[in-house]
């Protein structure tokens, strides 16, 4: 057995760290933000690691990329989750869309879309959820109606994150019958400047940007702007959501926040109350745990056997961690717990502050932990 | 990274899971209950037909493995005899069995069997001496009172963790199988017209069962791998942190076990009953699940504990 990530990941660990030291400052905690300055790093920082042939080096050779190891991936997830997503917004396009274009994609669309993701020049957002399909994504119901040789696309989008800054949005409409569900679903490319396209930001605890609406009022769609073949979306984003289930790594930035706080807190850690040094233990152990149920999923997909009971256990341990380890370190920072960034002198620049309230969402965002935890239930009792 | 069993040990886990199966399995520690000299009549030719009395899992790292597979197997049938303690004694003394002791009366698990050392958290080491027969009680059927008598030298602390690990393993072994029972109860127990796998409350709980053993198994994996190649200190960290991850894990699998399977599950005809029962002293022995958390506790007050940032935040 050897848990060694290969040669190339602790070179490349290592190149990140620097050029994460170097580009992005201390405060940065992510592109949810009102701050144009944080969109600016994030830009700034994409176009460095394109320099650098890193933004797309999990991409394949004939995109441009690298086709890097997954292990090499596995790095760049840890590392970027672990400072607050540096690469702001675009690492959706950089993650899912982008891959998908490649997979399912047509020559035009692979040559119109792909080059300006690979250079960290646009934000794609994502358009699935709607007021009354949330984990039962397939009963989606707005509506895409031919319209010539393109669409037109009526209906409701809900927790469309990066709605406002973003340039182009992924919409799932239903192309099949009403009660077609999983079989009826088409996905299309839009341009967030297209008329009839509205975004409204939802304030939340979450911070700005993270939840939009969007209204989508006679949208005109182009025919290359589908993603063929019409009625095949589902497929497409069943893989992003597999993708999202293991490609935030949350358990390193629960070891980074784990280990800083320990080390700004100093004296005041060691004499913080045995029981929460306790629970301070227990969740680095979590975390761990987490870390390595993440580890044997990728493992699979690297062997081609992914299995969605595996991924969807590692999500839930996960996410639990990230919860766990957000309520530890609220408590050892005591009356702190309230300075976010925008406070001068909050822990970590408000860092603990940003994961707690981030962390909330966790075990929502990307599948509940109730869709995971089924996946897991109907995998051991399937077993037997 | 390969997560990959050795087939070494691959082909004992099989071997050792048939033998122990043969011998009567969980029935066989219901017939030790009975006639503690079951143990020695039966049990322990078992492990000699194996050729496990040779294993040195401190040897290498793939020895180690396949050992601490072993005890995972035997936990899975509540084996009873001390095959975690017979390889860490092997590996740390060269023969007998090693107990791992601390604070209040030092009590070991079928301490009446064969010749005992015992070492403390801090290294001590000791020659563990039976006062009395086993206690026969519920929770502690094989539990001995034991007298420690000083011996010169220290342990090494890669020794003492070595011991954790395997005990870890053995508990592993204690959940699989509880699991595998509770899925069996509830797929096949009809309540109210349907068995209780269609319930979603009871769906849920066998998910937080499949998840924490599943994370045990894992964090297990990767302690015993890497136990001969970190130092002191991480060993023991590592030690501890799944000794903690094992104790979360077990007593929570129990707990739901339990609920699920209702009043049977109590019953010693059932197996549950005696995995819940004869799990305890691997749970309590020599530390609990607090008194554990402290010493890991005390372990990231001298040094963080190893993640992805530690190195970072030592350098």
């Amino acid at each position: 057995m050897d848990y060694d990530l290969g040669a190339e990941a602790g070179s490349l660990r290592d190149r990140l760290r620097d050029l994460i030291r170097d580009n992005v400052p201390e405060s940065y905690l992510g592109a949810f933000s009102d701050n144009p300055e944080d969109l600016e790093i994030a830009q700034r920082f994409c176009k460095v690691l394109a320099a650098e042939h890193l933004l797309t080096l999990a991409w394949p050779e004939e995109f441009g990329g690298a086709g890097a190891s997954v292990w090499d991936q596995t790095v760049v997830r840890e590392e970027m989750w672990a400072h607050y997503e540096p690469r702001g917004a675009q690492y959706m396009g950089l993650n899912w869309v982008g891959p998908a274009i490649m997979r399912h994609g047509t020559p035009e669309q692979k040559a119109k879309y792909l080059p300006p993701i690979a250079a960290g020049e646009v934000i794609w957002c994502q358009g699935f959820s709607e007021p009354d399909a949330g984990s039962d994504l397939a009963s989606l119901r707005t509506r895409a109606v031919p319209d010539g040789d393109g669409w037109r696309l009526n209906g409701q989008k809900v927790w469309t994150s990066y709605a406002l800054m973003a340039d182009h949005c992924v919409v799932a409409a239903r192309t099949g019958a009403p009660d077609s569900r999983h079989a009826g679903i088409t996905l299309f490319l839009v341009p967030m400047d297209r008329a009839g396209l509205t975004a409204v930001p939802i304030p939340s605890q979450l911070g700005p940007h993270h939840l939009n609406e969007l209204f989508l009022d006679d949208v005109r769609v182009e025919p290359g702007e589908a993603i063929l073949p019409v009625n095949g979306g589902w497929k497409v984003m069943r893989d992003a959501l597999a993708y999202e289930r293991v490609g935030i790594a949350r358990y390193a930035r629960c070891d980074r926040l784990l280990t800083e706080t320990r080390a700004a807190l100093g004296a005041d850690f060691d004499s913080a109350p045995p029981a929460l040094l306790a629970r301070y233990a227990r969740a680095a152990v979590h975390a761990r745990t987490a870390r390595l149920l993440s580890y044997k999923t990728i493992a699979a997909q690297a062997a081609g056997e992914i299995v969605d009971s595996d991924a969807a256990a590692a999500r839930v341990a996960v996410t639990r961690c990230d919860q766990e380890v957000g309520g530890v370190l609220m408590e050892l920072i005591g009356s702190d717990a309230f300075d976010g960034r925008d406070q001068a002198g909050a822990p970590l620049h408000g860092g603990i502050e940003d994961h707690y309230r981030y962390s909330q969402a966790a075990t929502v965002a990307a599948g509940t932990l109730e869709m995971q935890l089924t996946l897991v239930a109907r995998a051991a009792l399937e077993a037997r | 990274m390969n997560l990959g069993l050795p087939d070494e040990a691959q082909e004992l886990i099989r071997a050792a899971d048939r033998a122990i199966a043969a011998a009567g399995g969980v029935e066989l520690t219901r017939a030790a209950e009975l006639d503690p000299t079951v143990r020695t009549a039966v049990a322990a030719p078992v492990v000699a037909a194996l050729g496990l009395g040779d294993l040195d899992v401190g040897a290498d790292p793939d020895i180690a493995v396949a050992g601490a597979e072993v005890c995972r197997v035997a936990g899975s049938h509540a084996f009873p005899y001390p095959l975690a303690a017979m390889f860490a004694g092997r590996h740390a003394t060269a023969g007998g069995n090693l107990a791992l002791v601390g604070g209040g009366r030092p009590r070991v698990d079928h301490g009446d069997l064969g010749a005992w050392s015992a070492v403390d958290g801090s290294g001590k080491r000791y020659r563990a001496v039976p006062v009395d027969a086993p206690l026969g009680s519920k929770l502690g059927p094989f539990v001995v009172d034991v007298a420690l008598e000083p011996q010169p030298g220290r342990s090494a602390a890669v020794d003492v963790a070595l011991a954790l690990d395997l005990v870890s393993f053995t508990v592993l072994g204690y959940v699989e199988r509880a699991r595998a029972l509770t899925v069996e109860h509830v797929t096949t127990r009809v309540q109210f017209g349907q068995t209780l796998s269609r319930f979603q409350s009871v769906r849920f709980q066998i998910a937080d069962v499949s998840v924490l053993e599943r994370g045990l198994r894992e964090l297990a994996r990767f302690t015993i791998a890497r136990v001969l190649t970190v130092g002191d200190r991480e060993a023991m960290a590592d030690a501890l942190a799944l000794r903690v991850a094992a104790l979360e894990a077990a007593t929570e699998v129990f707990r739901i076990a339990h609920q699920l399977h209702g009043a049977i599950g109590f019953c010693d005809e059932h197996d549950l009953s005696i995995l819940s029962r004869h799990v305890q002293p691997l749970l309590r022995l020599p530390l609990a699940l607090e008194g554990t958390t402290q010493l890991l506790v005390d372990s990231i007050a001298l040094a963080p504990f190893d993640s992805l940032f530690s190195a970072a935040a030592g350098a």
